[in-house]
Order: C-alpha cells, then sequence, then structure tokens
C-alpha cells in the first residue's frame, strides 16, 4: 500500500509540471549582443499599448512552478521592460503598459511568458496595429551566460536586454515600411474603433470587416460632434491611461531590483543543476561534506526568503493602489480598487458619459 | 523538462516514508493560526539533544558490534552508522529549526507559517502536491492532525517539519528531522512554542511600499 501511495504521490508530483505544446510560430534564438536601432529622424510614432503579458500556470523548464507570485510580478514587470526599450528607441509615440486588451489601440502588443527562468527567457509576442493587420507573431527566445550577469553588480541591467532590442528593432522594420496613407489609416481606424466602443450604432458603418482586418469605409465629418467627443473622450482616457502606466512604471522601479536578485538566484542554481555536482550553491565545498549541506541549504533558504520578499511587495502592490482622482468634463471621478478594477470602472464610466451626453434618450 | 537533479528530488521525496494519509482539506479541521513564541523550557537544547543521541547512537554501535563480533564477523558501514554524523546533522537541524517567534496565518485553503529570520513555510491545502522549488523540491501533507512540509534537496538532503498543536492550544511543536541519503540515523530537533500577544513591545513596525518599513513607539494599539 505504501509502494502504491508511494508511487501515486511520484505521479501527482509530475502531473504539475506537463509538456506545454510549443505554440506554432517559429521560435527566433536571439544573437548576443544585438543593438537597439534607435530612431535618426522621426515623422511622429503611432502610439503602442502593451497589455499586461499572460503566463502559463505550468511553464516548463521554469523553476517558477510553485512561485504564482513571481509571475504575476513578471506579468506586469517584463511588458515594462519592453516599454522602456520601445521608448529608447525613439520610433513610437506614447508607448503605455495596460492591464486589459485595447482594440483600439493603434499598436497593440499582447506577449505570453512561455519560459522564464534566470538562464533563458522565451515570448511569446504577437502585434497588431488597429487594421488588424498583424505586424509581428513569433516566439523570441534569448539564453543569458555568465557574462549578461558580470556587467552589473546588482543585476539590474536586464540580461535579456538582447531580445527586447530585437523585438523593437523588429517592430521599427514594419513600422519604417509604413507610408503616410499607411500611418494615416492606421491613425483613423484606431479611433473609428474607439468610437464603436462607445457607440457601435454610430460608428459600424464606418468600418467593415475584411477577413482577419477591419477596412476604414470613410470617416465622419470633422466637426461631427459625436466624432468631436469621441476625441475628447479619448484624450480623457490617455491622461488616464498615463495615471495606469506610472503604476507600472512604480513597480518595475521597486520591485525590479529585487526581481532583478530572484533572477540571479535563478540563473545560479539553474546553471549549478546543469553544470553538475549539484547545485554550485556549495560553491567549492566538498560535495557531500557538512560544509556543502549547509550551502546548499543556506542557499535554499536565501532563495525561498527572497521569494517571500517578491511575494510581499508583490501583494502590497496590489492592496495599496492608490485611488485616482481624475476628472472629466466638469465631473470629479475617484476610482478604488486594483488597477485592473479601476480601468475598468474607467472604460464603463466614459461609456456611460458618452451615452449621457449624445444618446440621452438610452 | 524538469532537469535530473529536480526530478531526483521528487523522487526523493515520494520515496521516503509517505505521510500522505489523507487527500481531503484539513482533515481533523486543525487551526495552529495565532502569535507564537519560543518555550525554552520545554523545547530541546541543540547541543544537550546532540551529546544525548551521540551517548545512545554510540551505544547502540557497541552493542551491534559486540553482537556482531560473537558471531565472529564485523559488518559495520562505517558510512552508514558514524558518529560525526551525528554532530553534523543534529548542527544542521538546529540552524534549520531556528526561528524563536511564529506568526500563522490560517484559512479554510491554506496556512502560511512566518518565521522570524527564516522563509515562510506555505501550504496550499487544495493542492498538497510535491513540485518543484527553487532548488530540489517540496510538498506538504497530513499525517492525521499533524502537518508536514518536507524539502528535498540535492546530495540526498531532507527536511521534514512535522507541526502539532496540544488539544487547549497552549502548545504548539514543531519537529524539525534532517535525514541524509546513506546515513541510517537521523536527527530530529523538538521547538516547542507558546501563544503571546503581539504588539506589546516598544515598537510597532508596518512594512508600506511607500513609506518602506516605518517603526513607532507604543506597540499595543
Amino acid at each position: 500500500m505504501r509502494v502504491l501511495l508511494c508511487l501515486l504521490l511520484w505521479l501527482a508530483g509530475c502531473t504539475t509540471v506537463p509538456e506545454e505544446p510549443e505554440p506554432s510560430v517559429l521560435a527566433v534564438l536571439v544573437a548576443e549582443s544585438l543593438a537597439l536601432d534607435v530612431a535618426t529622424s522621426g515623422r511622429g510614432g503611432l502610439n503602442v499599448n502593451i497589455r499586461v503579458f499572460e503566463s502559463d500556470q505550468t511553464t516548463p523548464g521554469s523553476i517558477y512552478l510553485a512561485a504564482a507570485q513571481v509571475r504575476s510580478v513578471e506579468q506586469r514587470y517584463l511588458p515594462y521592460v519592453l516599454k522602456t526599450t520601445l521608448d529608447r528607441s525613439g520610433h513610437w509615440g506614447a508607448v503605455r503598459v495596460v492591464p486589459r486588451n485595447d482594440p483600439s489601440a493603434e499598436i497593440l502588443v499582447v506577449g505570453r511568458v512561455v519560459v522564464s527562468t534566470g538562464v533563458e527567457l522565451k515570448l511569446h509576442l504577437r502585434v497588431v496595429d488597429a487594421t488588424g493587420r498583424v505586424w509581428i507573431d513569433q516566439v523570441y527566445h534569448d539564453v543569458a551566460d555568465d557574462i549578461d550577469y558580470a556587467t552589473d553588480p546588482n543585476f539590474v541591467i536586464d540580461p535579456f536586454r538582447d531580445l527586447y532590442h530585437r523585438v523593437a528593432n523588429d517592430m521599427a522594420v514594419v513600422a519604417s515600411q509604413l507610408n503616410e496613407q499607411d500611418h494615416e489609416e492606421i491613425v483613423n481606424t484606431a479611433t473609428v474603433r474607439y468610437g464603436q466602443l462607445l457607440s457601435s450604432q454610430a460608428f459600424n458603418r464606418y468600418l467593415i470587416p475584411d477577413g482577419q482586418r477591419v477596412r476604414l469605409t470613410g470617416l465622419p465629418a470633422a466637426d461631427d460632434p459625436l466624432y468631436l467627443g469621441v476625441q475628447k473622450i479619448r484624450e480623457s482616457e490617455y491622461l488616464f491611461t498615463d495615471s495606469v502606466d506610472a503604476y507600472y512604471e512604480s513597480l518595475y522601479r521597486t520591485l525590479g531590483p529585487i526581481y532583478a536578485w530572484w533572477r540571479y538566484y535563478s540563473f545560479e542554481l539553474v546553471m549549478g543543476n546543469e553544470r553538475l555536482a549539484g547545485i554550485d550553491a556549495t560553491r567549492g565545498a566538498t560535495r557531500g561534506s557538512w560544509y556543502a549541506m549547509e550551502r546548499t541549504y543556506k542557499t535554499f533558504k536565501e532563495a525561498k526568503m527572497n521569494q517571500d520578499a517578491l511575494r510581499e511587495l508583490s501583494e502590497s502592490f496590489d492592496r495599496e493602489t492608490a485611488p485616482t482622482t481624475t476628472e472629466i468634463a466638469g465631473r470629479v471621478v475617484r476610482l478604488n480598487g486594483t488597477i485592473d478594477t479601476q480601468y475598468e470602472a474607467w472604460r464603463r464610466i466614459l461609456a456611460e458619459m458618452y451615452d449621457e451626453e449624445f444618446n440621452p434618450e438610452r | 523538462m524538469l532537469s535530473s537533479g529536480i526530478r531526483l528530488c521528487l523522487l526523493l521525496l515520494a520515496s521516503l516514508p509517505c505521510f500522505v494519509l489523507a487527500s481531503e482539506i484539513n482533515p481533523h479541521d486543525v487551526d495552529f493560526s495565532g502569535d507564537w513564541e519560543l518555550d525554552y523550557q520545554l523545547s530541546d537544547h541543540p547541543s544537550e539533544k546532540i551529546r544525548r543521541v551521540y551517548i545512545e547512537t554510540k551505544s547502540a554501535i557497541e552493542r551491534e558490534l559486540q553482537r556482531q563480533g560473537n558471531r565472529g564477523r564485523v559488518l559495520m558501514d562505517p558510512q552508514r552508522l558514524n558518529l560525526s554524523s551525528i554532530v553534523g546533522l543534529g548542527r544542521l537541524a538546529e540552524r534549520i529549526a531556528q526561528a524563536t517567534v511564529l506568526n500563522v496565518d490560517q484559512d479554510t485553503g491554506h496556512i502560511e507559517i512566518h518565521r522570524n529570520d527564516d522563509f515562510t513555510l506555505i501550504c496550499n491545502f487544495r493542492d498538497m502536491q510535491a513540485r518543484e522549488s527553487v532548488i530540489g523540491a517540496e510538498v506538504c501533507s497530513w499525517d492525521e492532525d499533524q502537518l508536514i512540509f518536507e524539502i528535498g534537496l540535492p546530495d540526498g538532503l531532507h527536511v521534514l517539519q512535522k507541526l502539532s498543536i496540544a488539544k487547549d492550544r497552549s502548545r504548539l511543536n514543531i519537529a524539525t528531522t534532517v535525514r541524509i541519503a546513506g546515513i541510517r540515523f537521523p536527527f530530529t530537533l523538538n521547538r516547542v512554542y507558546m501563544p503571546f500577544e503581539p504588539g506589546e513591545g516598544l515598537y510597532r513596525c508596518e512594512h508600506t511600499i511607500a513609506k518602506q518599513t516605518t517603526c513607532t513607539l507604543g506597540g499595543s494599539q
């Protein structure tokens, strides 16, 4: 009976880490030391929204299986790293991290963390513009080594920066292929799609589906009050999104250094595991000696305490999200709750205000 | 893919004595929650316990050797039964069981045991499967009304912490057992905790993102 229980326990243990099928898109292994392509001149760039990344519940090869809080942090942290990279490239207008899908974004980046350890980062990214044109649908894969971690004693310089550079460069290549007309079409489609979210009745007729994409059939007159109303509300939305973005920035700055240490632990331990001789948690101690055993436990304990710190900070972030007070059309709006809840509430209020102004009979 | 080291640890956890006897969520409805501080009087004193176990083990070895000697053969494997390992295991157990204050948060679904200067022991009662950890593997389980945390680490190091509580909630015991593959005797250290009212100290500290850690005088509210 005991043998059976043991076997069941072992099998149960195995079921926590099933083999996840890889996305069907081709993975690009990022070359080392890839420089960021920085814009030298510029017409106004398109605005980019990066949605908080998704993460596999059970990430194959990840050391984070038992650490939902780490996943939760990296889902918000990694998009912000991409945002800062896109900002530095200078090819774009406002780049913002947002908690939800935004079909009216000029450029929307959605991502999924496929593998994330201190050694390896694999992200599945999909970049789509407002017309539905898919710019990128790609798995990006980068592997870190000792040199990546050696450049900064606090490990804050991202060891996977080459991956973000590659994504930014790929996006810049697609953007550079757009002519003025394409550019204008994306901006106008985004505005009309935003109008559609507020009032499908008024704006549906300007867009027709074209396969996976949408085509703009025309635009409302420039002085159309509905269209002007949409633009006005959208400006307010941008202000609110900036405060949401500030939340992610705060998370990036506060949790970043801790996450960096955690990632370094992961690197050290994963590499140690692979190297042999059990983890280099023993760091020079003779394997099997008491000293080595103590070092192994000490390393385990340090990593767990770091994980605790990361979890507590992450929970604090969710708990302590400050209420946002903002004003729109002379009305003061105060939003409470998590950033996700605030974003949802904001969207609802905007739609209600639009309705009150333009569809008073509803 | 799981690394071979971690798979080995998961296997190790599963192959060591199995304590998973019930799959129910908290089958005996045990409540460990509260604030606890070390009761030095009732707890094992590491050095004394090491000395006692050393003497007992030495006697056991001598008896064994005598018994085997009487039969004209000596089969004692010094790797499996050596006295220095008692001291090593004991010292390791002492380091692992060093916490003097516990704060236990528990609800129907999970428990968090916060320990001073140590990591938090967390168990999700709804998902008590062995799982990969930063290194090695971890599992929590129930043995009747005792809650068990097991950690399997590389090189055959295995740590088991068994929590039990008196019916009147006057004491909570954590029995920490350290075992190393290939060494016959594990070492167990009992640390007994008693309830205490927190916040009566001179300082009350709070950690927030905005203010980091701030402490104020006059703890009780």
